[in-house]
């Protein structure tokens, strides 16, 4: 028989091991800073590297959702089930989506005319939805079995067109808005109690996720209204210079919410004083048509009619990110996934896209080391921010030309008003030209 | 709602699939054709929308005459339009100079060619659109006209049309010719002509002698030169002013926590491209403060050359006096050296080696002469203004008097200490290093309020290398932390009671170390 050689690997015990158990454990490295060297300049340069790659994996656009047969209006989350999503486009029809194996579930044709608002009931058995041709409608979330029907489970006539849906987040009420503010039972066929205050139509509704008691709409006549659903009468209203589209709630600040405004930025509001907002979000280059938060509230992600998607911090006026691809047309609706990685936008040419909230980040199950580089690599991305080279490549976007232009148009602009309004301060008596920061001057004003 | 499912199975789902990417197709080309229509609009050069209509002409032209082929009564419907837009021209005469603004020309029309093109090109639009489009359609279409006019001429006695006497002068109405009716379809054209004719011999007319036209084209031009000029002075004044103000910016700073992206053209897909965009704005902010640097550079080194030239002569006489070699006591550090297994036989030789090789230089006090070249370089130097000859006499090989001298001489600034001043053997370079400060912040950044806290959180390396695992990842921990898969549900009431609650708790230094214990042991 032939002689085979082994390599073993071969270690003393006696070198890592401590010799009883009263001595400290052996540490095979030396923490003497003298050894290393050049601390700050090692990782000044390994978060210069982290942030190139950073832009280099950022691909964030992951799948496209096609089917419908005209433009998607309005998106609804589960409530419980992560995968699945519901879309309502302009000619009816209604579409549930599997996001997993990305492909239509099931399709209903739910109105004659556009598909105003869908929502998920809290419990997840059945969701409602209104529509241009007057009706509420609720629907089964399960499909109907081999041979049935797809037949509503409960229909609603109403007299005026609706154009916002909202459901309570524990009990069975939901709200419509569309002449004015209606709060339905779900046993009942006639609205329990309607706010209005002068205004002709109301383009959406929203519930409070937190305090669960709270409204807020937004108004054609420029304002946004705020109601208490256990009192008769709204509760108070800010008018504002532009129309707001759409409005929501921050999941985690109970006060908070945001809305979109015609006049290309966001607004978010303290509830408790509407007499300025708290930031004016302002990126895009024209309006702006949905917005939603990220269920942390950290973040929210608006979708605008240049046809881009922008995510703004809760709390800086600028974006940090910007999503746009030569396919996309206007984006209509939008929603950020309820495990806050995924951001879905339904746009006017009839696609929903699938995209990462986090552009550069991997998915699935990343293993222990890959996560903790990450989050190193995130630190030192953090702690070295303000270097003017880091910063830098950070804050590069690509954009498309024309919208590139039209915001060094809209720069040029500002800067051209504020400079006026710095000439006319100059050169009047001091005091008779007031400062009127940035935040004032898009509330007209407060009526309780 | 029934009767469309129905229709909906009805089709086939290839044709429903072909419909839908259609439509899809349709919207997309919409949105181009409005992004292209929206650049064309802003054009507004005259040149290009000369060729511009002139080609969109051209291509009706032959869309017509394809629509007469295939579609006649399309065509038809075309040769209407353009019928009534004769019509209009006839009847309104807009483009037949009896406007205000063509009124206006008029009297510039002497003086100006431009004017005087301005209105020959009206006239000739008119004429354009009062032609008659002579196709075998027309022919028919002109036969039909006949036969309608010779009806009315049925209805109306011959008589109207006859020409009234020049002569009756009582009635201005009836002053003016009468076209016949036969001729008029041929002599319309003529007309048009003959009126453009006309109006030009009247101009020419208006010029009586050659030698005035000509002065008067002196005139025009000197006065447009003296405009030209003004108008130049005048421009140059205003951008003079405006490029005062730019040059003193006034940034007003709106304090925002998030700083706006920096949205380019230009797309980073590689580490190279990463690197391109550093390299650019290097090159690019660089130049200006490049150009400056060297203007310094220079009449800093035309200085320290001839104080060396100066300098040089003094020390080369003086080594030559005093042949004597000042020895230098250098403290020299003590450095570790690795014991290694060398044998001292190997030891002498290398000495003895770097002995011969360095027997010639005195190292050290060439090292003595370079240290003191970069001082004195460094050093503010006194400057000497004076002029020779002024107040006394002054020429080639004269020096000015040493009181002279001594008036005009500014003293040097005191030298600031270098860092290298107590240490013999090494010559730290004061300057500032660019490639570095290219890396570094040059403004303190918004949380801050003072250097001190902003150096504090740079300091701290964060790595493994230079802390424990434990630490590392206290350190590094995100600030958001969810699980994969999980629904986030809003904030609910129990959170908020949780956080209130632990707000109320007192912060005492026995709790942060029952906490942290275990970090720090």
């Amino acid at each position: 028989f032939s002689k085979m050689k082994v390599k073993v690997l071969s270690r003393n015990p006696d070198d890592y091991v401590r010799e009883t158990k009263y001595d400290i454990q052996r540490v095979p490295r030396n923490y003497d800073p003298s050894l290393h060297p050049f601390e700050v300049n090692r990782e000044y340069a390994r978060a210069l590297n982290a942030t190139k790659l950073e832009r280099v994996f950022a691909k964030p656009f992951l799948a496209s959702l096609d089917g419908h047969r005209d433009g998607v209006n309005c998106m609804a989350k589960h409530s419980t089930n992560l995968s699945s999503l519901l879309s309502g486009s302009c000619d009816g029809e209604l579409k549930i989506w599997n996001l997993t194996k990305r492909e239509c579930v099931r399709t209903l044709q739910a109105h004659e005319g556009f598909v105003r608002g869908i929502v998920v009931r809290f419990c997840g058995t059945s969701f409602f939805t209104v529509g241009d041709d007057k009706t509420i409608k609720q629907w089964k979330m399960q499909s109907p079995g081999y041979g049935e029907e797809e037949e509503p489970l409960n229909t609603i006539l109403g007299k005026t067109v609706f154009t916002g849906l909202d459901h309570h987040r524990r009990e069975g009420v939901f709200a419509t808005c569309g002449q004015q503010v209606d709060i339905w039972d779900e046993q009942r066929s006639s609205p329990v109690r309607s706010f209005t205050w002068g205004v002709d139509s109301f383009s959406s509704v929203r519930f409070n996720p937190v305090e669960t008691e709270l409204l807020a709409s937004c108004a054609s006549d420029r304002s946004i209204v705020l109601y208490d659903m256990r009192e008769a009468t709204p509760l108070k209203k800010v008018v504002m210079t532009m129309r707001s589209n759409t409005l929501c709630w921050n999941p985690m600040e109970a006060y908070y919410f945001t809305c979109a405004n015609e006049d290309y930025s966001l607004y978010t509001y303290d509830m408790r004083n509407l007499e300025q907002p708290v930031v004016v979000h302002m990126d895009h280059v024209s309006a702006v048509l949905d917005v939603d938060f990220s269920p942390t509230g950290k973040e929210f992600v608006s979708a605008s009619f240049d046809k881009t998607i922008r995510i703004f911090p809760k709390d800086g006026g600028h974006s940090r990110e910007v999503y746009h691809t030569k396919r996309m047309q206007h984006v209509i609706c939008i929603k950020w996934s309820a495990d806050n990685k995924y951001i879905l936008s339904g746009s006017d040419e009839m696609n929903i896209r699938l995209w990462k909230a986090n552009a550069s980040e991997k998915l699935g199950v990343v293993s222990y080391c890959a996560e903790k580089a990450a989050n190193y690599n995130q630190k030192l991305k953090e702690k070295y921010q303000h270097h003017p080279q880091v910063k830098r490549i950070a804050r590069h976007r690509h954009l498309p030309k024309n919208i590139y232009h039209q915001a060094k148009e809209l720069r040029v602009m500002r800067e051209a008003r504020r400079r006026k309004e710095k000439n006319v301060r100059k050169h009047s008596k001091p005091g008779s030209v007031p400062v009127v920061t940035e935040r004032e001057k898009h509330v007209v004003t407060v009526v309780k | 709602m029934p009767t469309k499912e129905e229709s909906i199975k009805a089709m086939s789902l290839e044709e429903a699939k072909i419909r839908r990417a259609e439509l899809q197709k349709a919207r997309a080309l919409q949105s181009y054709y409005e992004a292209k229509a929206r650049r064309d609009r802003k054009i507004k050069s005259k040149k290009y929308r000369k060729v511009h209509n002139k080609a969109k002409r051209k291509e009706m032209l032959k869309q017509f005459d394809e629509m007469v082929k295939t579609n006649p009564e399309g065509a038809l419907e075309e040769l209407k339009k353009l019928e009534m837009g004769r019509m209009q021209e006839r009847m309104s005469l807009k483009h037949q100079n009896s406007g205000k603004w063509a009124k206006s020309k008029a009297i510039m029309a002497k003086y100006d060619e431009d004017a005087r093109k301005a209105m020959q090109q009206q006239l000739e639009i008119n004429k354009e659109l009062t032609q008659k489009v002579a196709t075998a359609l027309n022919n028919d279409e002109e036969d039909e006209d006949d036969e309608e006019e010779a009806d009315t001429e049925e209805v109306l006695p011959d008589f109207v049309n006859d020409v009234e006497k020049a002569g009756d002068a009582s009635n201005p109405w009836m002053r003016g010719k009468l076209t016949e009716e036969e001729q008029e379809k041929e002599q319309e054209s003529k007309m048009a002509e003959e009126v453009i004719l006309l109006e030009d011999e009247e101009e020419m007319e208006e010029e009586v002698n050659e030698e005035e036209k000509l002065l008067r084209e002196f005139e025009n031009r000197r006065k447009q030169q003296e405009e030209d000029i003004v108008d130049e002075t005048a421009l140059s004044e205003f951008t003079s002013i405006i490029r005062g103000l730019t040059q003193k910016p006034e940034v007003e700073t709106i304090v925002d926590n998030s700083t706006p992206l920096e949205e380019g053209l230009t797309r980073i897909q590689t580490l190279e491209d990463t690197e391109k965009l550093q390299e650019t704005d290097i090159s690019e902010t660089a130049e200006p403060e490049v150009v400056e640097i060297v203007q310094a550079d220079e009449t800093a080194k035309e200085t320290s050359t001839k104080k060396a030239k100066k300098r040089k002569r003094n020390i080369e006489l003086k080594e030559v006096i005093t042949k004597e070699s000042r020895v230098v006591t250098v403290p020299l550090k003590v450095t570790t050296e690795e014991v290694g297994e060398e044998d001292m036989e190997d030891e002498m030789d290398q000495r003895g080696l770097i002995k011969e090789a360095f027997a010639g230089d005195d190292v050290i006090s060439d090292f003595l002469k370079e240290k003191r070249k970069k001082e004195d370089a460094g050093k503010p130097k006194a400057i000497d203004l004076t002029l020779p000859g002024w107040g006394e006499w002054g020429g080639k090989g004269l020096k000015p008097s040493r009181k002279k001298r001594q008036r005009f001489r500014t003293k040097p600034a005191q030298a600031v200490v270098r860092k290298d001043a107590k240490l013999p053997e090494v010559i730290m370079s004061e300057q500032r290093d660019k490639s570095i400060t290219l890396h570094q912040v040059s403004s303190l950044p918004f949380p801050f309020e003072n250097y001190a806290q902003f150096e504090s959180t740079i300091r701290c390396p964060l790595g493994r290398t230079w802390n424990s695992e434990k630490t590392v990842k206290k350190v590094t921990l995100p600030r958001v932390v969810t699980q994969l898969g999980a629904i986030i549900e809003p904030m609910g009431r129990e959170e908020l009671k949780k956080s209130q609650q632990q707000k109320a708790e007192p912060h005492t230094w026995k709790k942060w170390m029952e906490n942290n214990i275990g970090d720090i042991i």
